[in-house]
This record gives C-alpha cells, structure tokens and sequence, in this order.
C-alpha cells in the first residue's frame, strides 16, 4: 500500500511533467513536420574504390517549394574524401517538392575506411527561422593495391606520351599563315612604296590646253625673228623645246628629257598618222645637226621647219575625230 | 631629211669625211673578232671603245662569257703586245711590273721587265690578287710607266688594260677600292648572250677546226685613231649635259631627285666628267658622226658611271643598283 500510495504520490508529482513533455512532443513535432519536409540525401556510384580512383557521390536535396533552401557549398573534402570536382547544380521537381542535386567526384590517396558525409544543409523553416538536416552518411572503403612483396621492384615508368591530333595544331597553323600572309603584304606594300617612281619633273602645265599654248608659242618664237638675227641654234633649241612639251603636256610622258631616239621610240606607241611622226622627227633630226654638229641650215629650211611645227600640232591636236590614243 | 637643205660648216664635213676614213679598221676588227666570238655585241664595242678612248676597261660577268677570249682575241687582231697575267692570292708586284735580277757573269743587276709591259694587258680575275699588287696595276695603268730599281720605264702606246672580275665567289677576293676602279674608264657589265646565240656558240665549239684570228690592224692605226676621236666636235650644249648628270649624282636634290640623296654616298669624280666625254666622241667615232649627240652620252653613261656612284648602306639595303640610280639621273635631266 505504502508502495501504491508512494506510486500514487509519485504519479501526482508527475503530473505537470507530462503536460511539460506532452507540449515538448507537440513543439518538438510542429519542428520534426517542417525539417522533416527536407531532407537530404547522399548516393554513391560504389561502397568502396581502389586508392587514387574517383568515386562519384550524389547529394539531393529534396524541399516542399515554398522553404528557400540553398544548396550547400562545397569545400575540398566530402567527408574525409578529397574531393576532385562538382558538376552544376540540377534542378528538378518531384510531386511538388523542389530537387536540387549535384555529382560530386571523390577520391582518397590513402587506404582505409573513409566516409562521405553528412552534409549538413540549412534552410529557413515555415516559421521563418534558421534550420538545418544532415543528410546520410556513405562509408567507404578505400582498398591498396595487392603488392607481391617477393617480386623485385619495378622501374619507374615514364610519363606516357599522348599522341599529337592534328586538331591541337590548327590555331597555330592559322596564326602562322595570317603572320605570313601579314608579312608578306607588308614587304610588297614596303617595297612597292620605296620603288614608287618620284615625279622626277615637276613642270608646272600651262593653263592653256596643249594645242593652244604650243600655236602661241610658235607664233612668239616667229615674231622674235631669232634665225633672221643668224642665231639658228638658238632658233632651232626653242622650236624643239616648244615640240616636246607640247608633247609632254599632249600625252604625259618627260618629252624634255628624252633623246631624238626615245621620242621616236615612245611616238611609235600612238596612233599618229605617219605624217605627222615625220613632222616632228624631221624637225627633232635637224635640230640634233644645228645644236650639235654646226649645221647651219638654208634659210627656207626654217621656215619650213616652222610649217612643220605646225603641221605636227595640227595633226595631233585633241579632236573627237581623230584617233592618236596610245595603241 | 627634208627639212635641212643646207651646208654644214667645212669643218665638221671634213671630220666627218675623215672619221669614216679612219674608222673603217672598225668594221674589219669586228670582223675577224666575230670569228671566234659569237654576240657579245656590247662587250665588244665596249673594249672597242675603251681601245679607242685610250682608257682602261674593267669587265664583270660570270665565268664562260668569254670574257678572256674576247680580249685575247681583240689583241690578237691588232698586230700588237699581248700579255695575260692571272691573278691569284699569292701574286707579287713584281711579277707584274717586273724585277732586278743579278747576273753573275757581268757581276751587275740587269732588269726584268714584267708581263705589264705589253700593248694589251689582260688582267684576268683582278680582285683575287692582294691589294698591293693591284696597285702595282693600276699605278702603271694611270702614269702608264714603270719605276724598277732606279729607273722609270715607260710602257709603250698604245698601252690598255682589260681587267676581268667575277661577281660570284667572293671568298678570299680583294675588292678595288674606289679609289683604284675609278682608274678604269668603263666598267662593262656582261650578262648572258641570247638563246640563238649560245645555239651558234655550240656549233662553232663543236666543229674540230679552230679558228685563227689574224692581225689586222696596226697599233699605229688604233694610236691615230686615238687622235682622231679627240678630235671629234662635242658642242657646249653636250659638255653642259654630261655636267649636268656628273652633277646631278653629287647633288641629286639640285635636279629635283631629293630621294637619290639617301641612296648616293658619294657621286662622279671629275674623272668621270672627263671620261664621259671621252667615250662619248669614241662612241660618236665607231657610229661613223664627227660630233656627238646626247645619245651617245646616254649610250656609254652606264658604263662610265657605274663604279663611280658610291651607294649608301640604305640603297643597298633596298637593293638598289647604281644602274638604277644613273637610270633615275638620265631621265631627270634635260637633254639639249
């Protein structure tokens, strides 16, 4: 009686410590609802590796989708594995729950038995505060090579050669066609720009055309009546220097520094009717004898050289009608 | 010509009439030297005029042009001296000008007169003997004499020297300074003969009989030739046309060629002036005219000048020739 009085007692006094633990299971049920919610989880490929060989681990974090629950940040080791890398965050969905999941590589360089895990994961639960779950724990068995002792040691091999792919060399083929071809345009634009023929004369055109100018240089060089003053050389030098600019300012090319014969020569290139080439070499032949060789010429032999002057430009004046264009 | 109906002043008339005279050993020399050279038109009218200018002639080609053959031939055809001295490394001065030599029966030293002594000195390869020895040549090629011993000797006229140079091979060569090419009146650039021409070299090579050339001209006839091609009429206009290119190579920007200025390092001697001149009325002799004409001065230019125009580093860099650089001058400047 006593015992069952004391009991009854005893079971009095307990009263308030069962409503206290009725309420701490309720409380501690509202929190086991909501982390229960989470979970995580981690799966690997294999229970156990051969020391240096990578071991693919899976976490997956499984949450209703109205919880914020970052995924956890990775460190170098999982456990006590060393971890060799991480893929991307997957994202999934399961029957309303939000998945997020990520590979990650694993590898031990020692023997033994590791573990990979727990990860603990945080989270804000419904009420708003701060809360975490671990995920399970993966052991591992990380196993040495068999060693025959009683065998002698090996060598140590060398480093295997990886055989080159044509594929490695193409950026530097690229690279090195465009450096050349860079060269190579480089030297002919240099070269072509050092080779550039200097407009070694620069005589400034009349404003006349060519025609015009050279009539009224004849008819100057008539008037001042320098063969009638036994001045021939001097007479026959103008009349020649008049002719070949008019050609140098008629088609283009240094008249003024070129001998009877390359004028001849150069003439041959244009569609000049034959008469006026004889015009103009007459004159340029004579001249040559009268400035070089003291020939003193008749005085019809002057003015005729003059006609002939004049004949040349007629012939070779512009004219739509007329074709002395360079053959 | 019918614009000139007039007379010539008598006394270019009768040059002309003289020069046609005397120049006609040219048609026979050419002749007999056609002989055994076949083309190397230029060459020969180079030697030619270089015998008739009474300068010196320096040859560069490379080897089998017949370089050598057409001097020693040219020698042969002139009823003359001809010497041939192949310079080597080891060549002394005195194998050239010559040496004392003691007699022993007359207990005296008698003199050794060396290969130089001649008409027509071939020397063959000159940039392969020491600097010495070419300077022993080229002393005796400008005072035309000798010093051995204690006395002087004089080289007889006409006296010419016809050196040849190879291009290639230049390992253990002594260039000419310029000073000392600047002896030789003309530098001749001998390229290859054409295609049909090389096809009549290999006839003529193949065919057993050698062909002799026989002296035809005197070497009196080439001394009043000489004469002669002083003789012929260079107007005032000409003389201030060779100034005018000797010049524009020395002062390129006074003729509007300020780009030459980098290129020319030092330009024509008055030698040069002088040369030009000479081998223009010697170009003017062979063409038949008691006068000279630009073309003339154009004809020889080159060849006058091209071992005269000293290039910069910055030209050679740039592969510049100084053909190029006489090219650019010649149509730079006014002709008369």
């Amino acid at each position: 009686m006593m015992k069952r009085k004391k009991q009854k007692s005893k079971f009095k006094v307990q009263k308030p410590k069962i409503a206290l633990a009725l309420l701490w299971s309720l409380a501690f049920g509202l929190w086991s609802s909501s982390s229960a919610q989470v979970s995580a989880t981690l799966r690997a490929d294999s229970s156990q590796i051969q020391i240096g060989d990578h071991l693919n681990i899976r976490l997956t974090v499984k949450s209703p989708n109205n919880l914020v629950v970052p995924f956890p940040a990775t460190t170098d080791t999982l456990g006590n594995l060393e971890l060799v890398s991480t893929s991307k965050i997957d994202t999934g969905t399961d029957g309303g729950n939000k998945v997020l999941s990520q590979l990650y590589t694993v590898s031990a360089y020692d023997s033994g038995d590791f573990h990979a895990g727990p990860v603990k994961v945080y989270f804000k639960n419904s009420n708003g505060e701060l809360d975490s779950v671990f995920s399970n724990d993966i052991p591992v068995i990380v196993n040495t090579l068999n060693v025959d002792t009683a065998k002698p040691f090996k060598a140590i091999k060398a480093p295997l050669d990886v055989p080159y792919s044509w594929k490695e060399f193409i950026p530097y083929i690229i690279g090195a066609v465009v450096l050349l071809i860079a060269i190579i345009v480089g030297i002919v634009l240099w070269k072509k720009y050092r080779k550039q023929k200097p407009a070694v004369v620069e005589r400034p055109k009349p404003k006349d055309p060519a025609h015009i100018w050279a009539r009224k240089e004849l008819k100057k060089l008539e008037d001042e009546k320098i063969w009638q003053g036994d001045d021939v050389k001097l007479y026959y030098s103008r009349l020649t220097d008049v002719l070949r600019l008019y050609v140098e300012y008629r088609y283009g090319w240094y008249a003024m520094e070129s001998t009877t014969e390359e004028i001849q020569s150069e003439i041959e290139n244009y569609n000049l009717k034959e008469k006026a080439k004889e015009n103009l070499l007459s004159i340029l032949r004579a001249a040559d004898l009268v400035k070089f060789a003291k020939m003193i010429p008749m005085p019809d032999a002057n003015i005729k050289a003059m006609e002939s002057a004049y004949k040349f430009i007629d012939f070779t004046e512009p004219n739509e009608n007329k074709t002395e264009e360079k053959k | 010509m019918e614009v000139i109906s007039g007379n010539t002043t008598v006394d270019i008339a009768a040059l002309n009439e003289k020069i046609n005279r005397e120049s006609a050993f040219v048609d026979v020399l050419n002749m007999e030297l056609g002989k055994t050279i076949v083309g190397q038109k230029y060459m020969v009218e180079r030697l030619l005029l270089a015998m008739l200018a009474n300068g010196h002639i320096l040859l560069e080609g490379v080897p089998g042009l017949a370089k050598t053959l057409a001097i020693k031939s040219l020698a042969q055809a002139i009823h003359a001296k001809f010497s041939r001295i192949q310079f080597t490394p080891d060549l002394l001065p005195a194998d050239l000008v010559g040496t004392m030599i003691y007699n022993q029966k007359d207990n005296e030293f008698v003199v050794k007169k060396g290969p130089v002594f001649a008409n027509f000195v071939l020397a063959d390869e000159i940039n392969r003997a020491p600097a010495k020895v070419q300077s022993a040549l080229l002393e005796a090629m400008q005072e035309r004499q000798v010093t051995i011993g204690d006395h002087t000797y004089k080289i007889e006229d006409p006296f010419l020297v016809l050196a040849t140079m190879n291009p290639i091979e230049q390992e253990g060569t002594y260039p000419l300074p310029e000073a000392q090419v600047d002896r030789f009146m003309l530098k001749a650039v001998i390229t290859y003969p054409k295609k049909e021409e090389e096809q009549l070299i290999i006839r003529q090579n193949m065919q057993m009989s050698d062909k002799v050339i026989n002296p035809v001209v005197r070497a009196e006839d080439i001394v009043a030739a000489r004469k002669t091609v002083r003789e012929v009429y260079m107007d005032e206009k000409i003389e201030r046309y060779i100034l005018d290119i000797v010049f524009a190579t020395r002062k390129p920007e006074d003729y509007k060629l300020t780009k030459l200025k980098s290129l020319i390092s030092y330009g024509g001697s008055p030698r040069a002036s002088i040369n030009l001149a000479i081998a223009a009325k010697a170009y003017a002799f062979i063409k038949r005219r008691g006068y000279v004409i630009p073309e003339d001065v154009r004809a020889i230019c080159f060849d006058v000048m091209r071992h005269r125009v000293g290039l910069t580093y910055e030209a050679e860099a740039e592969n510049i020739t100084s053909e190029e650089v006489i090219s650019e001058i010649l149509n730079a400047v006014e002709v008369p």
